[in-house]
């Protein structure tokens, strides 16, 4: 449970600091903390207590001692995307200091929501 | 003989190019710009290899890993899929023909590219079968596009680019939490199988990953209070990338919002909402295009006002309305992704954007002028062309229940197609009838980048005096999806 509401938490700080927050790279931490949130949901939608890997080893594990692998799988992907999306995003950063040589959104004109 | 017709080829093709490009780049300089008319071309034979098959049994559908599905990540083009397959590989291969010569700025190979891979995200996402590949598709189509709407990197480029990520990015969390929540509810990812599982479901239990899904697809898809992307990021981006963002990405969004309504979720219960978010769109959209003095802006939020069209026609929830709202996508990508290539072609000669500055066009560029009229006036709708049949549809659709408010929603829908057609007019009349105020020497756009113009235009005017073979192929498009057991009997009918 408390990983659901941890992960919800990420998201909603992530959403504020985009929504309220008026520097470029605290936009980029909001975007990053909204992945991470997602993926720690994803994550823990396939977690048993005390569960282990599922794969074959020494022992006899039941299936229900195994954690689900699909979600893990998931958020390798999710994981490379996100990191693509914000290198992207730091370029995009970048190009704008270039141009307006500062990183507050209020001063770059037309960057409103 | 090796069996083309098999959709994963069309993800597979342009997906090997894409990386070909990256890869032979330092030795054919300038050749890359062919490589996407190759993918694109090889991807059009394999749609037309796949148009007899659909016909003939529905759906056509490929899985991998040699495992049936719901256990593995299949595939499936059914009727629906195809119609839209079909237009985004068409406007794929003629819109690369228009780079050819329109791409002049470097890092060229970069471009080529990422619009490859732009093209080939929304063409996944139309023939996957898998949420999570949805997902997938839809994050490679928006990377691509932040990357295209970038990439003339001066100040416009990168606020647009910029603003269309940060709500991009969250629209795809907002996807991916939905998806993950239908995953948790029903242990699969496989369309047709959520569609079966979730069917003992009641309406608050499904409402909360709809909820997710809708909103994360429907900010790709210029819905009206979560498009304010859309109207920056067309005009920054270059016409080549406008067109296809314009005529078929956020198409393939809606398409998204449909396959998840009608095929996996079966949510009649929404209907009224949506044909609300649907009619604010399109006024919205139509208004704010009446007010604008540059042209790829008027063109941009004429294209919100289109997809609020369309997805009203959906949400009408008929079989009617669903046909009248294919017909309207087709009617829209075609003639959208023709008026951007023109445009295109003006802006690249009389080097303005402001419509005032188009003055004398239609003598100085009398076949550009031209073409921007035929896709305008199928646009709007106006009789004999295609976009009359499609509005005429909706229409009908709108009015097979008669009471107060179908008759307040026809109105308004006939009320913005006036508007719709005043600003058309208004950019005619300036074309073609005000003198340009100092003579300037302003030529025709070269010939490759007149050639898909005047493809699409061609394709607009057989459709619109050709019209049957279309309108009953999307009214079976539409009966398919409405019935829903064709997609998920033909998808689960393996195990």
């Amino acid at each position: 449970m408390i990983y659901y509401i941890g992960a919800f938490l990420l998201i909603a700080i992530g959403l504020y600091a985009i929504i309220i927050k008026k520097n470029l790279i605290k936009i980029l931490i909001g975007l990053d903390l909204i992945a991470s949130g997602t993926n720690l949901l994803i994550v823990s939608i396939g977690y048993v207590k005390g569960g282990t890997a599922p794969i074959f080893s020494k022992g006899n594990i039941l299936a229900k001692m195994m954690v689900d692998p699909v979600p893990q799988a998931l958020t390798l992907t999710a994981i490379v995307i996100g990191a693509s999306e914000l290198a992207l995003a730091a370029a995009f950063v970048v190009i704008l200091y270039r141009h307006y040589g500062t990183l507050d959104i209020k001063k770059i004109r037309s960057l409103k929501w | 003989m090796v069996n083309i017709a098999n959709p994963i080829l069309l993800i597979a093709i342009p997906l090997l190019f894409a990386f070909l490009i990256a890869v032979l780049a330092p030795w054919l300089k300038k050749g890359v710009k062919y490589i996407p008319v190759i993918a694109f071309g090889l991807n059009l034979l394999v749609v037309f290899e796949l148009i007899p098959d659909v016909l003939d049994n529905g759906i056509v559908i490929a899985t991998t890993a040699g495992i049936k599905p719901p256990f593995a990540i299949n595939v499936a083009v059914d009727r629906l899929s195809l119609f839209l397959v079909l237009i985004a590989t068409l406007l794929g291969f003629l819109v690369s023909i228009y780079n050819l010569v329109y791409i002049k700025e470097e890092p060229a190979e970069k471009f080529h590219i990422l619009f490859t891979l732009l093209v080939t995200g929304i063409t996944w996402m139309i023939v996957t079968g898998d949420l999570f590949n949805m997902f997938v598709a839809f994050e490679v189509t928006s990377i691509s596009a932040f990357g295209l709407v970038g990439f003339h990197r001066d100040k416009d480029a990168a606020e647009a680019g910029f603003k269309y990520l940060v709500m991009g990015s969250i629209g795809a969390s907002l996807l991916l939490i939905g998806v993950v929540m239908l995953y948790a509810a029903t242990g699969t990812l496989n369309m047709a199988d959520i569609a079966e599982k979730i069917m003992r479901f009641t309406f608050k239990q499904k409402l909360l990953p709809y909820a997710f899904i809708f909103t994360g697809l429907g900010i790709e898809g210029a819905l009206f209070p979560l498009n304010a992307w859309l109207p920056d990021a067309h005009p920054a981006a270059p016409s080549s990338v406008s067109s296809i963002l314009s005529g078929i990405m956020t198409t393939a969004a809606i398409y998204g919002i449909i396959r998840v309504t009608v095929t996996i979720f079966n949510y009649y219960q929404v209907i009224l909402f949506l044909i609300l978010f649907g009619l604010l769109t399109l006024m919205f959209g139509e208004t704010a295009a009446f007010f604008q003095k540059d042209i790829k802006r008027m063109l941009a939020y004429s294209t919100i006002g289109q997809t609020g069209l369309f997805f009203y026609a959906f949400s009408l929830g008929s079989i009617n309305g669903m046909q009248g709202a294919f017909l309207q996508m087709m009617n829209h990508s075609l003639a959208k992704a023709t008026l951007f290539l023109v445009v295109g072609g003006i802006i690249f000669s009389v080097g303005s954007r402001n419509i005032d500055d188009f003055a004398g066009i239609g003598r100085k560029m009398k076949l550009s002028a031209f073409l921007f009229a035929i896709a305008a006036f199928s646009l709007m709708g106006l009789p004999p062309f295609f976009g009359f049949w499609s509005k005429l549809k909706i229409i009908f659709a709108t009015l097979e229940r008669v009471n107060v408010y179908t008759i307040a929603f026809v109105v308004i829908v006939l009320f913005m197609s006036l508007i719709e057609a005043a600003y058309f007019f208004r950019v005619m009349q300036v074309m073609f009838f005000k003198e340009a105020k100092e003579e300037k020497e302003v030529r025709e756009a070269p010939a490759w980048m007149l050639i898909p113009a005047i493809t699409l235009v061609v394709i607009i005017l057989v459709l619109s005096f050709y019209p049957t073979p279309v309108i009953n192929f999307a009214h079976k498009a539409a009966a398919d999806l409405v019935g829903r057991s064709v997609y998920i009997n033909s998808v689960l009918g393996g195990l």
